[in-house]
């Protein structure tokens, strides 16, 4: 073939790879664009049947929302609280645990990851019914201390295994020179060992916060009204008759804040930790 | 028992009694129940021996939908992992504006599911739905996406492969970065074409990073909840009643917490087995 053949080739190669770059691009983005618009539309415009497209933009769902008579406000700061709280009990407990992990020669440690991806496997409906029957007992339905304790034993183990991963990628010699020093072992951990995790920690930290306020099932199950998280709040916007689409798109935009700063933030991260372990 | 060991322990405690009360009290729990017909409208609580797990061997909604699942999941699993390999590709032969391709593809991941779930209720709705507006513009006419059984399976795969082509691509893309640019240029000037590239050095050497795209897709595909509940609750009929919604409706729908409990023991037992399966044949075993 001719260079200037070759070359021909080679462009209408890179005209369909920019095609199909930009095609898959605007399917990945639409859904988020359309949930963003529609909160900023009208409401004629939201529940029109015919294809319109203005430009006119207003608040008035937003106001709508908060205004609705709903505990939309009260869901929001439950839903900061409890998952502030988790992600603060998971970091405390799971730093500690993977510490232990990483740095002791200790029985079983192994079994654990098989244990972490068998709780992943659990459909989350599953899970919640034993949930439901000893909160019923314990008498922990739809109260806060109950969502968080839940949530904590949700998010625990994964958050253990991200950190072991990091601790292990720490060489020891930082905290022998501690250790010699005269450093004790909860010093060093503390002084050195946790210091040079911090980027795991905090990606940690705002996973643990993000998949808390994302979570769904408990939510839907173990709260009514004092617990009642954010998420939770989405099937009451489903009426029998009419779906109040003008002021979901509100709420949906306020949801998705914290997670698109997750994902901006700390995806390399996670998507390292789940493939350490299996990848190596 | 030396001292390191006692703190090692010492930093264990408090997780494992938290793990431990957490996972062995509702197990028993449920398995408790299970021999009940407890119900929570009815207020009955009566010892029944074994009758719910024998009544699962004939129920006929169980069988159904779990072979709704196994399709839901095959279709979406395969649909997810091609487009997310194909994005990953296109990334990684992308020289202009890598960055902000890579932020958008992985846009999806950033949406919890259940607002996944509202969004494409409302974009494929037959009315107010954005993409039917578009396709009766276009002379194609509308699509009752809710109103069919075989649509509505569609609407939900359609809903899970968006995220979950999202997810495989950036699970295969760290791995095509991970392998070293000069081997790829040896390639190239041995005169490798594209397509020989991709077959014999980029997805082979990525080979643990698909790996781990297909598994966590299975599990996800299997346990989808939050975004097929919005959209069609299991409906119409029992089309899209996946087992994660059947048990959910048998135990807050219908409140027969006896039944969900046999029901949640026996796929918890399933579970554990697919596990053992899926972890023998996609982890390999570790050499010390």
């Amino acid at each position: 073939m001719s260079l200037k053949g070759l070359n021909v080739r080679r462009s209408i190669g890179k005209v369909s790879l920019y095609f199909f770059i930009v095609t898959l691009s605007i399917l990945s983005t639409f859904p988020f664009l359309w949930i963003v618009i529609t909160s900023l539309r009208p409401p004629t415009e939201v529940f029109s049947e015919k294809l319109t497209l203005s430009i006119e933009l207003t608040i008035e769902n937003y106001f709508k929302l908060f205004t609705s008579g709903r505990p939309v406000s009260k869901a929001f700061f439950n839903s900061i609280l409890i998952a502030s709280t988790t992600t603060f009990i998971v970091i405390t407990l799971a730093s500690l645990s993977g510490y232990a992990l990483a740095r002791f020669e200790l029985k079983y440690k192994d079994g654990f990851y098989f244990f972490v991806l068998t709780l992943r496997i659990i459909p989350a409906s599953v899970l919640v019914v034993p949930y439901y029957l000893m909160y019923k007992e314990l008498q922990l339905l739809d109260t806060i201390p109950g969502a968080i304790l839940a949530y904590t034993f949700i998010n625990l183990p994964f958050a253990i295994w991200l950190l072991r991963q990091a601790f292990e990628e720490i060489p020891r010699s930082y905290e022998e020179a501690a250790l010699i020093d005269g450093c004790s072992y909860l010093g060093a951990f503390f002084r050195v060992a946790i210091r040079l995790i911090s980027p795991a920690l905090i990606a940690t930290g705002i996973f643990t916060f993000v998949s808390t306020w994302n979570e769904f099932v408990f939510a839907l199950i173990l709260t009514r009204y004092n617990a009642l998280t954010y998420t939770a709040l989405i099937p009451g916007f489903f009426g029998a008759r009419r779906i109040e689409w003008d002021l979901l798109m509100p709420l949906n935009t306020i949801a998705i804040i914290p997670p698109l700063i997750f994902v901006v933030f700390a995806r390399r991260f996670l998507i390292r930790g789940l493939t350490t372990g299996i990848v190596k | 028992m030396n001292s390191e060991k006692k703190i090692g322990i010492l930093m264990l405690i408090p997780s494992i009694i938290l793990i431990v009360f957490f996972v062995s009290y509702p197990t028993v729990m449920t398995f408790y129940y299970s021999l009940t017909n407890y119900n929570v409208v009815k207020g009955v609580t009566d010892f029944i021996g074994l009758t719910n797990y024998i009544s699962l061997i004939t129920d006929s909604k169980l069988s159904n939908s779990f072979l709704r699942t196994i399709i839901f999941v095959l279709i979406t699993v395969s649909l997810s992992m091609s487009i997310g390999i194909f994005m990953a590709v296109l990334i990684y032969e992308c020289q202009i504006g890598k960055k902000i391709f890579t932020t958008l593809f992985s846009v999806p991941l950033a949406i919890p599911f259940v607002i996944i779930g509202v969004v494409f209720k409302f974009m494929l709705s037959y009315d107010m739905g954005i993409v039917n507006q578009i396709l009766e513009s276009m002379g194609i006419g509308r699509i009752p996406f809710y109103s069919s059984g075989d649509l509505a399976l569609l609407a939900t795969i359609i809903a899970d492969s968006w995220w979950g082509s999202s997810f495989t691509f950036l699970v295969v893309y760290s791995g095509f970065e991970s392998i070293s640019r000069s081997l790829i240029e040896a390639a190239y000037i041995d005169g490798a074409s594209t397509f020989e590239l991709y077959k014999n050095i980029l997805l082979p050497l990525s080979k643990r990073h698909v790996i781990v795209a297909l598994l966590f897709r299975i599990i996800d595909a299997f346990r989808a909840f939050d975004h097929v509940y919005m959209m069609t609750a299991g409906g119409p009929g029992e089309a899209t009643q996946y087992l994660s919604i059947y048990v959910s409706k048998v135990a807050f729908d219908y409140f027969n917490l006896g039944y969900a409990c046999a029901l949640a023991v026996v796929l918890l037992f399933a579970i554990s087995i697919l596990a053992q399966i899926l972890f023998k044949a996609f982890i390999p075993r570790r050499t010390k």
